[in-house]
């Protein structure tokens, strides 16, 4: 067959198909878009996690306090030099004066301030933040290993514990989502086995007048690839409208998390889904009118 | 060409629905199979088809041998030949047009290719101006000629029509039958598969009688000889 023309055939074939069953390929675009649905709002809470613990992460800082000899412009200087290590996202200069006033502040009063402004034992520090929490004994070390830090401060345990906390909840994400995953696949499978065996007498006429499986499969794969690529498309709009519309502002009364914007990984949802929606269909149709052509 | 020797059918091991046929059927010819219930027409259409492959003996059918028939050569067996079904076995939700096409569609003709050859066989089974019309909306005789006009459309070797009258009244019988006769005076040959003594004793054409699986009779002359 000339390939441009049964290319159209095929298309042309496998949307007429679809309206003319739209029944039993509403049903089956309804099953896949549904677990779509559950899978994307997972992943967007899933990301929501995920970024609430990144979040609560980062406020594990490290703190340096410098040697005393070091003076009011070189310890600001110093700042630039901590910039330029590995793993830093950013340094805040606390000066001796501005310790002495937070540290006479949480004990109450501006007693303590007064008393020892003219001698200050504060030393200049830094608040660090670092990049990749899971370095921050290296990055710990390298600070220790430099001549001007007289201490460091870094809650190690912390973050090894907050660590593991993040890595736990990424498998268990993972394997939901592969979960659900294999449950869609079983859901779909089966609606698209009795939409296959609704049209099982079609696919015998089409092999008594001479079609070969893979024609016939080509018809039955274009149909489910239609089938992938609209249960997809549904599904991400479901899953905009619920997410924006009804889960952020519902759960942002919990203040303790934070929400990964829609507008910023609306792409790759939208891409995931179209690719995962083909591979569905076409996949699953494949399996499914294999016992529909030993004819 | 149908060639067959020996032919036997066992179903289940001991269910016996052919017995050593012997048959040969020329091109051009026109032969009724006939016989009762249970006589083993059925199953003989399916070895012909290549829908089931015999227990015993040999069997050709247009150069196709159908023992040890591939997968793969199947399709092109079948697309030597056109078969029409008592039920007319018509797509419901594809046209008149759609489903004679499909008939050629697969063997990769290009459109206009299927367009000429569909429009050409509508012509013979004169329902050309009722192509774009679905299956239901025509009557049980115009469905049967569809069902013809597809077994017609790749310009087969051969045609095998089983029970082609089973559902139609006497003028649609005689009808179809005519047009049956008129394909095979183009050269087509025609295997007519039924138990209905009358369009056979109303054509005096070969007839092969089958019973429990054997061929009694084969000869002109009517059901009975």
């Amino acid at each position: 067959m000339k390939k441009s023309s049964s290319l159209r055939y095929f298309l042309k074939d496998g949307a007429s198909n679809f309206r003319l069953h739209r029944v039993m390929t509403t049903a089956s675009v309804m099953m896949l878009a549904a677990c779509f649905l559950v899978i994307g709002i997972f992943l967007m809470i899933f990301m929501d996690i995920n970024l609430t613990i990144d979040k609560v992460g980062m406020q594990n800082e490290i703190v340096i306090f410098l040697q005393d000899y070091v003076d009011d412009a070189s310890a600001e200087d110093f700042g630039y030099t901590l910039k330029e290590m590995e793993n830093i996202e950013s340094v805040t200069f606390v000066s001796r004066d501005e310790g002495l006033r937070d540290f006479s502040e949480n004990l109450g009063g501006d007693d303590i301030y007064n008393s020892y402004a003219d001698d200050n034992p504060i030393r200049h520090s830094y608040r660090i933040i670092v990049k990749d929490l899971s370095l921050i004994e290296n990055t710990r070390d390298a600070l220790i290993a430099m001549p001007k830090i007289a201490r460091v401060r870094a809650s190690i345990d912390t973050v090894k514990a907050f660590l593991k906390f993040r890595n736990v909840a990424t498998f268990i994400g993972v394997a939901l989502v592969a979960i659900l995953a294999m449950i869609a696949a079983v859901v779909v499978s089966n609606t698209i086995r009795l939409t296959t065996f609704a049209r099982r007498e079609e696919i015998a006429i089409m092999k008594m007048v001479g079609a070969t499986n893979r024609f016939i499969r080509a018809s039955f794969l274009v149909e489910g690839g239609i089938i992938g690529l609209l249960a997809a498309s549904v599904a991400y709009v479901l899953l905009f409208v619920l997410y924006e519309f009804l889960l952020v502002p519902e759960l942002s009364l919990v203040s303790l998390i934070s929400f990964v914007e829609f507008g910023a990984v609306w792409h790759i949802f939208l891409a995931v889904f179209l690719l995962a929606g083909l591979f569905y269909g076409i996949v699953i149709s494949f399996f499914t009118i294999k016992k529909y052509l030993r004819v | 060409m149908i060639e067959l020797t020996g032919v036997s059918k066992t179903y289940n091991g001991y269910i016996k629905a052919l017995r050593s046929v012997d048959l040969r059927v020329e091109d051009g010819e026109f032969v009724f199979i006939v016989g009762p219930s249970g006589a083993g027409k059925s199953t003989l259409l399916k070895i012909l088809t290549a829908e089931i492959e015999p227990t015993d003996g040999a069997a050709f059918v247009n150069g196709y041998s159908l023992v040890g028939l591939k997968a793969a050569d199947k399709p092109l067996l079948r697309r030597t030949m056109g078969v029409v079904f008592q039920d007319f076995r018509l797509i419901d939700k594809k046209t008149v047009f759609e489903n004679i096409a499909l008939a050629i569609r697969v063997t990769g003709a290009g459109n206009r290719e299927i367009r000429d050859k569909v429009n050409s066989v509508l012509n013979i089974v004169g329902l050309a101006h009722k192509s774009k019309r679905k299956p239901a909306e025509l009557s049980g005789g115009e469905q049967q000629r569809v069902a013809i006009a597809r077994a017609l459309v790749n310009s087969p070797k051969l045609i095998i029509a089983d029970e082609p009258t089973g559902n139609l009244d006497p003028e649609r019988t005689q009808e179809t039958m005519r047009l049956f006769n008129q394909i095979n005076r183009m050269g087509t040959t025609v295997v007519v598969i039924t138990h209905e003594k009358s369009i056979v004793n109303d054509m005096a054409k070969r007839v092969v009688y089958l019973e429990n699986g054997c061929i009694l009779r084969d000869g002109t002359g009517g059901y009975n000889q």
